[in-house]
């Protein structure tokens, strides 16, 4: 039986997760309304497969399953890596990152608690290394689709990779889906803006471009609601207190620093700071990803740095690296660093401060009524 | 009259970091007056109620089996003992002394204490031994009054029981940075506990005298009344009394704080008036600040105004098994059974009782303890559900916090793998044990525990490592006087060898030492004359 304290605050491990996932909901929406089906598909795979080798692990490690199974910890890694796939991707793909992810990521290393990286990120860097194509050809915008698959054939590309079009009655495989009405794939904006710029272009060039392509303005536009959307539902986990806001902020805060020296150096060739924060996955990765309590760095200075420099990493990345959205790598390679960082990054224990700060507070005035001074017993902000 | 100006409340506090908003379940015992328990027949006093340890030897129990005792009447005392530090107790009811026996008074050590039991007469009539008087303080001197305290034995009554008269004995200087300050605690952060709230709402004006007292004791420019905002009945009830008084030229003000635990702590409170921090080998006194609690001035009162010996004090008796909660005077020495069955609670339904507040206080399950000193509130609540321990997730929520700025979850992590040497780089030892992050740890992990195990571990380990760099000392002494030792030997054995020698060349030269002894003579001989030649020199020049 334990000791004091006997109170404690009812917000458990479990409904942290579970409010993380809910976190998730305006963003998948959003992505659900641009890029259709496949995005549902992609959830429901993601998360029966992370349950499902969470089941498998725990039961050959000889550990209660339904006990560690509700904390939902798995179900988060699974939902945040289906959101950051590609829609239409095979069901085997999914598996297997999902499964690496479960397995090598995270129980090999003892479990949640005890994994340095970011299980969800580990699973996305292997496949997106194993399969680089079906990994970096997104879904264009449904809009932009000559065939927008219904939840069937959604169904049936994922599984079988070829779905019959009702109109024309040809079947026809994710790549036919991909293919745009001029022939072209269409490519995330960061994707089509770092191939351009590798073909010689100009960023004002690639802009006038962009401005007479009606496509990839449509385009580009649902990334930025994407984002937009999932920065809202990262301002609902702050305003929950589940998480805090030290490393969303230091990681925009850097990105936007880093982008704006680069673009100072030389406008045309380095991206502005709006479309490294409103293209790709810089919400989904700044609220839901970076910020993993486990792999990431835990005092409060710490996570300003740790935050500062993934923001830096993944300017550096996008511009010099070979992958156009690297946050996955940003991430992992601070998740290396946050044990070092906590180290060197401590808060000064009590007895240090020779002075502190005054606060106002409210003056208790003789006239107030003492009932009107006296309401419900005062609650835990927690708790509501 | 200017007591209106003069008297302030402050509306700007210092902030600390981190604390928590528990809920506070304060209405339960706060919104009925306070209640005389009927005492009960049977008293089991502790011998030694302050927070002072190993002072048992020191006390002399002068009370024998069978003697007949008047409330307030001394039971131990202090005058021939050398310790310094222990107070007397007094008899709670006028009754017979049953026995003198040791008995576990749920210490954690659970170490038994030793236990003076006192059978109450059929009636106890109330206030016989109270001088009816009011005495004049402002005329005794410092000495005395420290004294009288001691003797009421009081006590700190905030639930430390550190010597009052202790805290009291040093006074205080003042200069232009820091003026000497008497801040009285009235803060009551813990969840459940109104006894104070109660006893400043009914008796502020005797806590202000009592106030007084303790400042002109330690030589006080500046009295501070520091409560949290959740009590403002008891914040006006201060400030009337703060209005009647005109004739002490004193810097008298209330500051009232917001609402956050652990802001009753000394040093939290201190820093929540002040702005300053405490290092760690600095006293509050060294900031020339007194904290005193309410019931501690309470005390102080009845004991120099009214030569009250503290027999009794106000416990919030409170719990979801409670019929009726409140605030109830309490005679020290009533065993919790009898509380138990004064207020009706279901045995059934209780686990255990909970000593103090719900974050620091203590689970006792053996309900034969007399209540003390230490017990300001009695919680007395129905079985709680077993909470599940998963594995720390690293979410942080313990540094945000933590009022000391410590790092628990990496204490946490230390402390599981048993590498004390780090916890110990960690600053462990400042941590104040508030349980504020064992609060909030999602994970409900019992991290005070592990805490206060690895500080016993780190203490052991210090106390290891001092000893064997004592014992490395000495060793390296008795090599080094040993070496000494070998060295003065050798050098004597040279010495003796070169002299042996020395005698065997001369014995070469002159074989049988005639030589020597003829020069010896001579050498006799022209010294006697010189000092012949001398003497009568020395007589001529006296002539």
């Amino acid at each position: 039986m334990r000791n004091n304290p006997f109170a404690t605050n009812t917000r458990t491990t479990n409904q942290l997760m579970l409010l993380v996932c809910a976190g998730l909901i305006p963003g998948a929406i959003t992505q659900f309304y641009f890029f259709g089906w496949g995005i549902l598909i992609n959830l429901i795979l993601c998360g029966v497969f992370a349950i499902s080798a969470e089941a498998l692990v725990l039961k050959i490690r000889k550990r209660s399953i339904l006990k560690t199974l509700k904390d939902n910890s798995a179900l988060l890694t699974g939902l945040l890596l289906g959101l950051a796939i590609p829609p239409l991707l095979p069901w085997w793909m999914s598996f297997i990152g999902v499964y690496f992810a479960i397995i090598f990521a995270k129980h090999l290393y003892g479990g949640l608690g005890y994994n340095p990286f970011n299980p969800a990120m580990i699973g996305y860097v292997l496949l997106l290394i194993s399969f680089p194509l079906a990994m970096t050809n997104w879904l264009p915008t449904s809009e932009l689709l000559t065939l927008k698959p219904d939840l069937m054939q959604s169904i049936e590309l994922t599984f079988f990779g070829v779905t019959n079009d009702s109109l024309s009655n040809i079947s026809k495989n994710v790549t036919d889906i991909k293919t745009l009405a001029d022939g072209f794939t269409m490519a995330t904006p960061l994707d089509h803006i770092r191939t351009s710029l590798t073909q010689g272009f100009m960023l004002s060039e690639i802009q006038s471009q962009s401005n007479e392509n009606v496509a990839f303005t449509i385009n580009s536009n649902s990334w930025i609601w994407v984002n937009i959307a999932y920065l809202v539902g990262g301002i609902y986990l702050l305003f929950l207190k589940i998480i805090r806001w030290h490393i969303p902020v230091s990681i925009m805060a850097s990105m936007v620093v880093s982008s704006i020296f680069l673009s100072m150096l030389d406008d045309q060739i380095y991206l502005s700071a709006s479309d490294h924060l409103f293209y790709g996955a810089s919400m989904l990765s700044v609220f839901f990803i970076a910020t993993d309590p486990v792999s990431a760095s835990t005092t409060q200075k710490g996570r300003l740095v740790y935050g500062a420099l993934i923001g830096f990493t993944l300017i550096m990345i996008r511009t010099f690296g070979s992958y156009p959205d690297a946050f996955a790598f940003a991430v992992i390679l601070l998740n290396i660093a946050s044990p070092t960082i906590d180290h060197y990054f401590r808060p000064k224990v009590y007895g240090t401060n020779i002075t502190g700060k005054k606060i106002p507070i409210k003056i208790m005035d003789d006239n107030l009524q003492k009932d009107n001074l006296r309401g419900n017993d005062f609650k835990d902000d927690h708790n509501e | 009259m200017n007591s209106m100006h003069k008297n302030t409340t402050l509306n700007a506090t210092y902030k600390f970091h981190g604390g928590i908003h528990p809920t506070e379940n304060k209405l339960i015992s706060s919104s009925s007056s306070i209640v005389k328990l009927e005492p009960g027949k049977l008293f089991r006093i502790q011998v030694n109620q302050s927070s002072v340890q190993n002072v048992e030897q020191t006390i002399d129990i002068i009370v024998t089996k069978g003697q007949k005792v008047v409330l307030g009447e001394v039971l131990t005392s202090f005058q021939s003992s050398i310790n310094l530090l222990n107070v007397p107790v007094h008899s709670p009811c006028n009754g017979t002394v049953l026995e003198i026996e040791l008995f576990s008074c749920g210490h954690k050590s659970s170490l038994p204490e030793m236990t003076i039991i006192i059978q109450a007469n059929e009636e106890t009539p109330h206030e016989t031994s109270v001088t009816k008087l009011k005495n004049k303080w402002t005329e005794e001197s410092q000495k005395s009054l420290i004294n009288k305290i001691r003797n009421a034995g009081i006590v700190g009554l905030g639930g430390a029981t550190f010597p009052t008269h202790v805290k009291l004995s040093s006074p205080l200087s003042s200069d232009s940075i820091n003026p000497a300050t008497l801040i009285i605690n009235a803060m009551e952060c813990e969840p459940y506990i109104t006894c104070d709230d109660r006893l400043i709402r009914d008796y502020a004006n005797k806590i202000i005298e009592g106030a007084l007292i303790v400042s002109r004791i330690v030589n006080c420019e500046k009295i501070v009344f520091a409560i949290e905002d959740n009590k403002p009945e008891a914040v006006l009830a201060i400030q009337e009394s703060i209005k009647q008084i005109t004739e002490i030229e004193l810097g008298l003000s209330i500051l009232v704080a917001p609402t956050k635990y652990p802001s009753g702590g000394e040093k939290q409170l201190i820093q929540i008036v002040t702005g300053q921090e405490l290092t760690k080998q600095q006293l509050p006194k060294d900031l020339n600040i007194l904290v005193q609690n309410v019931a501690t001035l309470f005390a102080v009162y009845q004991a120099i105004v009214l030569n009250r010996n503290l027999t009794e004090r106000l416990v919030t008796i409170t719990g979801d098994l409670v019929d009726e909660p409140g605030n109830y005077w309490i005679p020290f020495g009533t065993p919790f059974s009898e509380i138990i069955t004064k207020f009706n609670i279901s045995k059934k339904d209780l686990d255990f009782i909970i000593i103090g507040g719900p974050l620091m206080g203590q689970k006792i399950s053996s309900f034969d303890i007399p209540t003390s000193k230490k017990v300001n509130c009695l919680i007395f609540n129905k079985r709680i559900v077993k909470v599940e321990v998963k594995d720390c997730i690293r979410c942080g929520e313990c540094e945000t916090v933590c009022p000391i700025k410590l790092l628990p979850q990496q204490l946490y992590w230390f402390s599981k793998s048993e590498q004390w040497k780090p916890m110990e780089q960690l600053d462990l030892k400042a941590c104040i044990e508030c349980g504020a992050c064992d609060y909030v740890c999602p994970s409900d992990i019992p991290l005070v525990d592990y805490f206060r195990f690895a500080k016993s571990e780190v203490k052991h380990l210090l106390f290891k490592e001092k000893a064997s760099e004592l014992s490395k000392q000495r060793f390296d002494n008795r090599e080094k006087r040993l070496n000494r030792i070998k060295l003065a030997r050798k050098a004597k054995q040279k010495k003796a060898t070169q002299d042996r020698k020395k005698a065997s060349e001369n014995k070469s030269i002159d074989p049988d030492g005639k030589k020597t002894a003829i020069l010896d003579a001579l050498n006799r001989v022209k010294n006697k004359t010189k000092q012949k030649n001398e003497t009568n020199t020395g007589l001529s020049n006296e002539e």
